[in-house]
């Protein structure tokens, strides 16, 4: 129950795996892909593509993918101003959005890039809500927020134990005002890509009919050359 | 995507540090894939 608890899926119809496991080559389409990080094990005979097209049909199952819950984890589910004393964890993607945040990971690493490096670093002009100032605000806030909590380990500097040490987080509050702006517009236009913006925001409720099919769509990570993980459910 | 004039930004000189910028810090791209979901923050309004 705790699989229904969290996605919103039955258990035990669908069991918590990290995406389909017969699926060798990770799909290409918007939909698709989310589809397949919720999904369990294709139907023999089936290709993922016909049995999204199935899960679409049969009413019981398109009710399930319509209305998911957009967050897991602890934690007020929504925040209006910064919170800096609260230490626990906060909300986290529902897995089947693994691919919204790698784009929004995408433009804050270009974000960085255009910082340190003077890289040209566009935001989104048209297709958006204006987004006031304080807003800009409240998302660097946040997303510092959950930069700060976990830190990864140097490849190469050692502490003062001889040991490599854990590198501070990226602070994206020296970044020029243009930039963190950009960056919090184009945050907006990739939850709206994947069909989410206030109403699935206030009720925490998103719907896999809601995301463009978009076929040809695959993450700006993977077109870079990484890997697509298959551990959305197992964190490092 | 619709875009804006790009914004570009002076270039910060590495003088005092020979170290590049990537290895001083975690960088978003090396991140993990529970904490990108977390870094979403879906706590806040998109």
């Amino acid at each position: 129950m705790v699989w229904e608890m969290f996605f919103g899926v039955p258990d035990p119809e669908f069991r918590p795996v990290a995406f389909a496991p017969n699926i060798t080559d990770f799909p290409t389409g918007r939909r698709l892909r989310c589809f397949v990080r919720l999904a369990p094990q294709i139907p023999a005979g089936m290709t993922a593509v016909e049995y999204l097209d199935r899960a679409e049909k049969l009413r019981g199952l398109a009710d399930v993918y319509g209305s998911l819950y957009l967050r897991t984890n602890d934690g007020p589910p929504m925040l209006t101003e910064p919170d800096p004393n609260r230490r626990q964890s906060n909300p986290a993607l529902n897995p089947g959005l693994m691919d919204l945040g790698y784009e929004i990971l995408e433009d804050m690493q270009e974000a960085t890039e255009a910082h340190f490096e003077g890289k040209p670093y566009a935001g989104v002009d048209e297709g958006i809500e204006p987004v006031p100032d304080e807003h800009v605000e409240l998302v660097i806030w946040a997303m510092q927020r959950e930069l700060n909590r976990e830190l990864r380990y140097s490849r190469t500097a050692k502490g003062p134990d001889g040991y490599s040490m854990r590198l501070p987080a990226v602070e994206l509050k020296i970044y020029s005002w243009p930039i963190l702006r950009a960056l919090v517009e184009r945050r907006r236009l990739r939850y709206q890509q994947f069909g989410i913006g206030r109403h699935e925001w206030e009720t925490g409720r998103w719907s896999l009919w809601q995301v463009p099919l978009d076929p040809e769509y695959r993450s700006r990570r993977e077109a870079r050359g990484l890997p697509e993980r298959n551990d959305a459910m197992r964190p490092e | 995507m619709p875009v804006t004039t790009p914004v570009t930004t002076p270039t910060i000189a590495p003088t005092t540090s020979p170290t590049p910028y990537w290895e001083e810090h975690t960088m978003p791209e090396r991140i993990c894939p529970q904490q990108t979901r977390e870094v979403a923050s879906p706590d806040v309004m998109p």
